[in-house]
């Protein structure tokens, strides 16, 4: 009965044989080469445990091959950040490390209510026509161009921007892990800086920023202290206008919340 | 006179807002086109406040940059006066079309008599979304309260560039 209760620890004994691993990958010298064999035999053992969060999100969507990657990348997160002398044992940190990594994925990448076809392919054609004219025009499109380069009516489009916000992006505005991001910030880094002084509350602002994702925290920075229009961003990104300006808008909300203090 | 008279919601009594005018030099023709929503000054009010902002940006056909950033602004600009505004006070959001614009005028009735400081990093937002911010706070004759006033200038962004 208790194993219905709680299927993902339903044996916790089944990865203690870890547990000595990471007493001993603490007590290494961070240039010690035994390290990295340590932690990828550490990552190697936890694998099905990736496997098993993984399997709690299938069927909502996202194909259960990329769920699996994006629990593996949490998994790797959590071994990496695991600090045995804190008291906690290693599965109660890392299950909400992995669920934690595996719900921003379908954040950012899934669909955050049920939309009907129609939609998704509104979305989808918007976004590929929003890109095709940006590159045309050297600026984002309004509407009635867009509706005139889709043959939709303009009403159409303006309502499918505004749907655009209720959900979130598809496949092909999957972000370029990582990659971009360091590029793009080490470019506009220096203006930040000179922007940033001049706001009274920097200094509270400063670590929120450090806690952002670096994709979000390079797109905040490239609009509001690097002077790159939405489009821009996007193009350096590699993902779609739509997507910046949603991770922008939710960017600062999250700030907005943590510099007033309501969480 | 009470809060809800100046902010205009006597019949006949159109709110011109004390500094529709200087942004840019708009004559009342344009007047009519006027549109405005009033609500309670809650944090959960601003996604619809974002919506209609969405609606009257997009059919002004405005750039998609240009609609993200006037969402974002407004957006701000609400958040902002929610801070400060009194318990129980209501938010005004009055949107003027003017020549290559649209001029946004957001106020509520707030006992702390300075308007938002432009030094925080919100007022950069504003400052980095709008063509041009400023807000204004005015006094109610005969109460402690008056009436804190952001007005941003919104533009298309759909000159060459």
């Amino acid at each position: 009965m208790s194993d219905q209760r709680k299927p993902l620890l339903r044996r916790p004994d089944e990865y203690a044989h870890c547990d000595p691993l990471f007493e001993e990958l603490g007590t290494l010298d961070p240039s010690d080469p035994r390290r990295d064999e340590l932690r990828a035999r550490l990552v190697t053992e936890l694998l099905p445990l990736a496997v098993h969060i993984a399997t709690r999100f299938a069927g909502r969507g996202e194909p259960r091959e990329d769920l699996v990657q994006v629990a593996r990348i949490g998994l790797i997160n959590a071994v990496d950040r695991f600090d045995p002398t804190r008291g906690h044992d290693f599965l109660s940190f890392a299950v909400p490390t992995i669920m934690g990594e595996v719900r921003r994925h379908f954040r950012d990448t899934g669909w955050a209510v049920r939309v009907p076809r129609r939609l998704k392919e509104l979305h989808l054609s918007l976004t590929q026509g929003t890109a095709e004219l940006s590159q045309r025009l050297g600026r984002a499109p309004t509407p009635s161009e867009l509706a005139q380069h889709l043959r939709l009516d303009v009403d159409e489009v303006r309502e499918g921007l505004l749907a655009g916000n209720a959900y979130q992006a598809l496949s092909v505005d999957k972000p370029v892990h990582d990659d971009a991001e360091t590029l793009s910030l080490a470019d506009t880094i220096g203006s930040e800086d000179n922007d940033l002084v001049m706001v009274e509350n920097h200094e509270a602002l400063q670590p929120l920023l450090a806690e952002l994702p670096k994709r979000e925290r390079a797109i905040l920075v490239m609009r509001f202290f690097g002077g790159l229009t939405q489009t821009q961003i996007a193009e350096r990104v590699g993902i779609s206008q739509m997507h910046v300006s949603r991770l922008l808008s939710q960017t600062l909300e999250l700030l907005r919340g943590k510099l007033t203090g309501e969480r | 006179m009470s809060a809800d008279e100046v902010l205009g919601s006597q019949p006949g009594m159109e709110y011109e807002g004390p500094d529709d005018v200087p942004i840019l030099n708009v004559t009342g023709e344009l007047a009519g086109e006027v549109i405005e929503l009033r609500l309670p000054a809650m944090a959960e009010q601003i996604p619809l406040i974002r919506m209609l902002t969405h609606g009257v940006v997009a059919r002004a056909d405005f750039g998609l940059d240009a609609i993200a950033d006037a969402k974002m602004a407004v957006d701000e600009a609400c958040a902002q006066l929610v801070q400060l505004a009194d318990l129980g006070a209501r938010l005004h959001c009055r949107f003027q079309p003017i020549a290559g614009g649209l001029c946004v005028s957001v106020s509520t009735t707030t006992t702390e008599p300075d308007p938002p400081s432009e030094r925080t990093f919100g007022w950069h937002v504003l400052a980095t979304l709008a063509r041009s911010v400023s807000s204004h706070h005015d006094a109610l004759p005969g109460e402690t309260a008056g009436v804190t006033t952001i007005e941003l200038l919104l533009v298309p962004g759909t000159e060459a560039g």
